[in-house]
């Protein structure tokens, strides 16, 4: 049968499940119960000012220019400005609890693509323990987990084959962040493949468009709003890669700031084309583990070459790492490593360092990404060129069946 | 008088069911020797009381002790002696208690006592042992805390190269002291969820992998761990050698980086920066964690426990694979 239309039956719970998964969700919420009270800086100058704006300003607020992030956050802070509680409980506490949310949606794809029980209970234990999932949240009041989220459930409705609902999802990760096009690539290539219906990508657009509309109604203007990727892209400038290891950490991230950030944006898209059209000659068979290869692999590559890269943009790779080492777990190396590595970037900048280098140089830590990226190119490409996964190419038989 | 020497040395001479040559008893007792005059130059850097005297004599005991588990393990007399001979010289033991007077054989020895008692099926008494190591080994840890909190700067790591060398000791050093546990916390009950789960027969290969991989892993997360934090880890990781012959890099490696952190303590640097040493840990966990992973998987009984088709299939590549490297 078609992994990919597999259906697995609903999860029994025993007794030891359920007394491991209670524990474990004790232990997952005690750390970021310890982790609530750090006030970080971009809580300070971000978050908070933008709360007490909206607390004072209400739905007039979003007709200003002071947020560059979408609007949809903007909105949960809205929200959380009505709430009579400490807005950074609240603003952390509806994050850890989407923290849970995923690990759930963790659990339920590793129930999906595995079928044990055991891994899935284990999926879920463990991506409660994950540092840069509970630093990212409960620690540093950053948003990521948002958009992770719905990028999950878009890989767990993949792998349900249910790939309309999959782009919805998709498409509400893009409405949060940007990143989520880190991955494109993937979906264009499961479109070749038949995987994805054209219309369903509308979704990206659709939501995008919906979900600024309540902000255009505050007063924003339309092209302000649909541009607010491109104003967030123009700012943190000043250096090539912000403490993300990529290829600026090993040939010099405070040169030609201006020349190569535009450099390297074509570079990136011109890799990102020809590995298309390489990958979009030929019809290949597209199981679910080629998914997360396929996304894992632009996950780590996109933000490798693209300049002015944050520490955090390797929070996409590090839960499709989790999930390609869930499918075969002789790649377990790669979210142990992919996570070594982002963790390093989150406390790099958490603790202060500036543009002090970490205990392990930036440029290591980039060899390693790049290492990484070489054995998960690798897996793709023996996936690509093992014949028993090409299909025929229809046009080719057509022609054939036509000469006989 | 050649020949004659020459056959002397190799006789075997049997006392009861024992049976030696003179050279083992040559070796036992030069090898004894040596150990105490490797530890009469060194016995001045700090004082010595009957707690130094002590601990050495229980060093002694504890390479007698982990002779009689690799004999246990293994059934080889030869490599039941080398072990005795091995740990009696050891570097980290002998500087332990004669140089630093750390005397962390005081604890140490009850856990290789219950990990003994373990594997010779007395459990219960194992397990006692065990946490009784355990306890003692918290006090001991406090306690030394105590006497350096003043003396030095708040950080997560006391000299032992571990994970917070990687990420940086001296960030939220009052609330990763508790989130840390936690994570270990919840890494061993996953651990355990897992072994429990998939019924996994705890053999003395798998216990003395275990054993090793907990002795590695635990301080690697813990906070707080001072120089000594391998102590056990290092004998661990000979015994380990003593079972696997392929792996006789691991007390090697593990020996460097437990000597380059009393190095870092008592000299006060290392010619190599700490974070290389915390690099070479996590490949040794790594390494045992793989080796446990193939272990506890040649020790499930899929039927037994309960598995499901796709965890049966797992386990049958995963005995696929070991039966092929066995053959290779």
């Amino acid at each position: 049968m078609n992994k990919l239309t597999e259906k697995r039956e609903a999860i029994k719970f025993d007794r030891a499940d359920i007394l491991y998964l209670a524990a474990i969700t004790v232990i997952g919420l005690a750390i970021r119960l310890i982790l609530r009270v750090v006030t970080t800086d971009d809580w300070v100058m971000y978050w908070d000012p933008w709360i007490s704006d909206l607390k004072e300003m209400g739905f007039s607020y979003l007709a200003t220019d002071r947020y560059d992030y979408t609007p949809t956050f903007v909105y949960i802070l809205w929200a959380i400005s009505k709430l009579p509680i400490n807005p950074m409980t609240a603003y952390k506490g509806l994050h850890i609890a989407l923290d849970f949310v995923a690990a759930v949606i963790m659990g339920k794809i590793a129930w999906k693509v595995t079928g044990s029980k055991i891994k899935s209970i284990a999926a879920y234990g463990l991506m409660l323990l994950v540092p840069t999932i509970w630093a990212n949240s409960a620690l540093w009041a950053q948003c990521d987990i948002i958009f992770m989220t719905f990028l999950l459930l878009c890989f767990y409705y993949f792998f349900e084959d249910r790939p309309n609902l999959a782009m919805f999802f998709y498409g509400m990760a893009f409405v949060f962040k940007l990143q989520s096009l880190f991955i494109f690539p993937f979906l264009v290539i499961l479109w070749v493949n038949k995987k994805v219906q054209l219309k369903a990508f509308l979704w990206i657009p659709v939501l995008y468009f919906l979900s600024i509309v309540p902000a255009w109604i505050a007063g924003r203007p339309l092209m302000d709003l649909i541009n607010i990727y491109m104003a967030q892209g123009a700012q943190d400038v000043w250096s090539l890669s912000i403490k993300w290891p990529n290829i600026y950490q090993i040939i010099g991230n405070q040169y030609f700031l201006l020349e190569y950030a535009s450099s390297g944006t074509w570079l990136i898209l011109g890799i990102l084309m020809i590995l298309m059209y390489a990958m979009a000659r030929k019809r290949y068979r597209i199981t679910n583990e080629f998914i997360v290869q396929m996304a894992l692999f632009f996950a780590i590559l996109t933000p490798y070459f693209l300049p002015h890269m944050h520490e955090r943009y390797g929070c996409v790779a590090d839960i499709l790492a989790i999930i390609y080492a869930l499918m075969n777990i002789k790649k377990f190396y790669f979210p142990l490593a992919h996570i070594l590595i982002s963790f390093n970037c989150y406390m790099a900048y958490l603790s202060h360092l500036g543009s002090d280098e970490p205990a392990i140089y930036y440029g290591v830590w980039a060899f390693a990404e790049l290492g990484l990226l070489i054995l998960v190119g690798l897996d793709v490409w023996n996936y690509l060129k093992n014949p028993d996964n090409q299909l025929p190419d229809s046009q080719l038989s057509v022609k054939e069946k036509e000469a006989a | 008088m050649d020949d004659f020497l020459r056959d002397f040395i190799v006789k075997k001479w049997k006392i009861g069911s024992f049976t030696f040559t003179f050279l083992d008893a040559l070796l036992a007792v030069c090898i004894t020797g040596t150990g105490i005059f490797l530890r009469l130059p060194v016995m001045d850097y700090t004082a010595t009381g009957p707690e130094k005297i002590g601990a050495i004599v229980l060093e002694y005991l504890l390479a007698v002790l982990c002779g009689a588990i690799v004999h246990r393990c293994t059934g080889s007399r030869n490599r039941a002696f080398l072990t005795y001979t091995i740990l009696v010289i050891y570097p980290t033991i002998a500087a332990n208690g004669a140089l630093w007077n750390v005397n962390a054989v005081y604890y140490v020895i009850l856990f290789f006592a219950g990990f003994y008692l373990y594997i010779r099926g007395f459990r219960v008494l194992g397990w006692i042992s065990g946490l009784a190591g355990t306890a003692i080994a918290l006090y001991r840890i406090w306690q030394w805390q105590m006497a350096l909190s003043v003396a030095y700067p708040v950080s997560l790591s006391r000299g032992w190269p571990n994970f917070y060398e990687i990420i940086g000791k001296t960030a939220f050093v009052d609330l990763f002291d508790k989130v840390s546990l936690l994570v270990l916390a919840g890494l061993l009950l996953t651990l355990a969820y897992c072994f429990a789960k998939k019924k996994v027969r705890i053999t003395p290969d798998l216990a003395l992998q275990l054993f090793l991989f907990l002795a590695v892993l635990i301080p690697y997360f813990a906070p707080y761990m001072p120089a000594w934090a391998g102590y056990t880890a290092d004998i661990a990781a000979l015994l380990y050698f003593m079972r696997r012959k392929d792996r006789f890099y691991l007390p090697m490696l593990h020996l460097i980086v437990s000597y380059s952190a009393y190095a870092y303590m008592t000299n006060g640097e290392t010619k190599l920066p700490m974070v290389v040493f915390s690099v070479i840990l996590l490949g040794i966990l790594v390494n045992v964690g793989v080796d446990l992973y193939r272990e506890a998987a040649a020790q499930t009984a899929p039927a037994a426990a309960g598995l499901t088709g796709t965890e049966q299939a797992d386990e049958a590549s995963v005995r696929e694979t070991e039966a092929q490297g066995a053959k290779s």
